[in-house]
């Protein structure tokens, strides 16, 4: 029932919020996706009170499931196989070397950012939690929305982490990793939100590659990069990526 | 919401509505609104609805009824479904839509750029602008002072909220006639809000003898800058609480308090902008 309710709302969308994931719909989407045949009977009372607890019940777990689920499997996917390739040897290369983490990892969280309709939805629920007249529905939902944040965050950080150590960097101080990310995924989402709304690209070329050669950077990546260097210094102490002899 | 087609008790002379509700004929005869009017009247009314009571299942809620009794009580205005179905709006759900619409095309009403001029333009004229350090200084004193004042009048306001609430609309609506209208006003919006901060942006870049690093424009920082205070909004959540961040960035080490978005206000202004070596001092001595 979860999972059915959360497919109508990505495809369907939030327009009315989740007035429109009525029992009969989802029951529908059930009976057509796995051959379940599902009554009011099979749910009100047992599982749930009525259907607008149903609805409720959705709208939490879009919340709980955070702000950029999926994106990061595509970000890590872009970013792998550029990673072997770095020439880590000296202090310029590490450094070009987290330049084109930024230019292409950027892109590619973008990207899934932007046409992520789980995303889209996220964002609807947050607007119900943020712009509902207060409730403890709102409140349930705002809670919500906070632990998935506190969730998506604490993987993010995981990943960035990973790809300081590996390119031999570490978090400035005052900073802290989380700091790092909170900023990144405020960008991110701020860009995405910029993308849905104008379809102008922003895409530009600045003369990074290698011998001055011009590449494709988007804006986000450039804020990433410009807020990379902000946050992260090179590790002094550092002797090479994991694994390497 | 059905009060026009009431019970008349005598020609020209007051109508019972089918709420109940006593309409005097007469008098809304002789106070004929234009077509203008009542558009305004209502688009006015029903944003005040939804900033009230925010947008939780998109318009759906922002009936006739319920605007024409908000128009009466604020305004004294009596209001019929016969005064606007066909009139302004084919139907209820048009006027929905022009609401979203007026709300998607202010991208930004929430006085962000008024209260965040107010308090960097004071800052201008203290700053020591004699070197090239000096002025990369005052630059991140800017991005310190203008970031927190812009994020808490981000917060402050239930204008942006419901602006997202409107953005929602436009890219999961399943009626592609309403999404594409109001995305084209969103788009709209957006530009016109972008080139006002931009014109900021330029003032004080050039009072600064700052420039931006090519390739990039001073149309990209207000776009970057605009997409991190919308993304740090979105990560609020509504919380007005904000994260600070000490930092010895004040004169000779002090410490002093950042959030986190004025931190990633400084990092965008140290990637775009430069010193103009052409330029020797402010714009105006």
């Amino acid at each position: 029932m979860m999972d059915a309710g959360r497919s109508i709302l990505v495809e369907r969308g939030l327009g009315a919020g989740a007035g429109e994931l009525t029992f009969k719909r989802v029951f529908e989407r059930i009976e057509s996706t796995s051959g379940v045949r599902l009554t009011n009977a099979s749910v009100i009372r047992r599982v749930w009170e009525n259907q607008a607890q149903y609805q409720d019940d959705v709208l939490l777990s879009v919340a709980l499931a955070g702000d950029t689920g999926g994106d990061m499997g595509e970000t890590a996917a872009a970013l792998l196989p550029a990673l072997a390739e770095f020439d880590l040897s000296t202090v310029d290369g590490r450094l070009r070397g987290l330049t084109e983490v930024c230019r292409t990892g950027g892109a590619a969280s973008l990207q899934a950012l932007v046409g992520s309709r789980n995303w889209s939805v996220w964002v609807g629920v947050w607007v119900l939690g943020v712009t509902s007249p207060s409730s403890e529905r709102g409140r349930r939902i705002r809670l919500a929305l906070f632990e998935g944040y506190e969730a998506t965050t604490d993987m993010w950080s995981e990943l960035h982490g990973a790809l300081l150590d590996h390119l031999g960097f570490r978090i400035r101080a005052p900073f802290t990793l989380r700091q790092f990310t909170v900023s990144v995924g405020a960008l991110v989402e701020g860009c995405a939100l910029r993308a849905g709304a104008d379809q102008d690209g922003s895409v530009l070329e600045r003369p990074t590659g290698p011998g001055g050669r011009p590449q494709e950077w988007t804006l986000f990546a450039v804020g990433l990069e410009a807020l990379a260097m902000q946050y992260v210094e090179l590790a002094p102490e550092w002797t090479g990526p994991a694994g390497s002899s | 919401m059905d009060g026009a087609r009431g019970q008349q008790l005598t020609p020209g002379g007051p109508r019972v509505c089918d709420d109940g509700a006593v309409a005097d004929v007469t008098e809304a005869r002789r106070s004929r609104r234009s077509r203008e009017e009542l558009r305004a009247l209502l688009i006015a009314a029903g944003r005040s609805l939804l900033e009230e009571e925010g947008l939780a299942v998109g318009a759906g809620d922002l009936t006739f009824k319920r605007v024409f009794g908000h128009v009466e009580a604020t305004t004294g205005v009596r209001l019929t479904n016969a005064s606007v179905i066909r009139r302004v709006w084919e139907n209820q759900e048009d006027f929905q839509a022009d609401v979203l619409v007026a709300i998607a095309s202010t991208a930004d009403s929430s006085g962000e750029l008024d209260r965040t001029a107010a308090a960097l333009v004071p800052l201008l004229d203290g700053f020591d602008l004699s070197s090239p350090g000096a002025r990369m200084r005052a630059l991140c004193e800017l991005a310190r002072v203008g970031g927190e004042v812009g994020m808490r009048a981000r917060l402050e306001t239930r204008d942006w909220s419901l602006w997202m609430g409107v953005w929602v609309l436009a890219l999961t609506t399943g009626l592609p006639g309403r999404r594409a209208l109001v995305r084209e006003a969103l788009t709209q919006g957006l530009a016109t809000v972008t080139e006002v901060w931009e014109q900021l942006f330029a003032g004080i870049s050039a009072h600064l003898g700052l420039r931006v690093r090519a390739p990039l424009t001073l149309r990209q920082f207000t776009v970057a800058v605009s997409a991190m205070v919308e993304g740090s909004a979105l990560r609020q959540g509504g919380d007005p609480e904000l994260v600070l961040v000490e930092r010895p960035t004040g004169p000779d080490g002090a410490v002093q308090e950042w959030t986190l978005f004025g931190v990633c206000m400084e990092a965008l202004a140290l990637r775009f902008f430069e010193v103009d070596t052409d330029r020797a001092g402010p714009a105006v001595a």
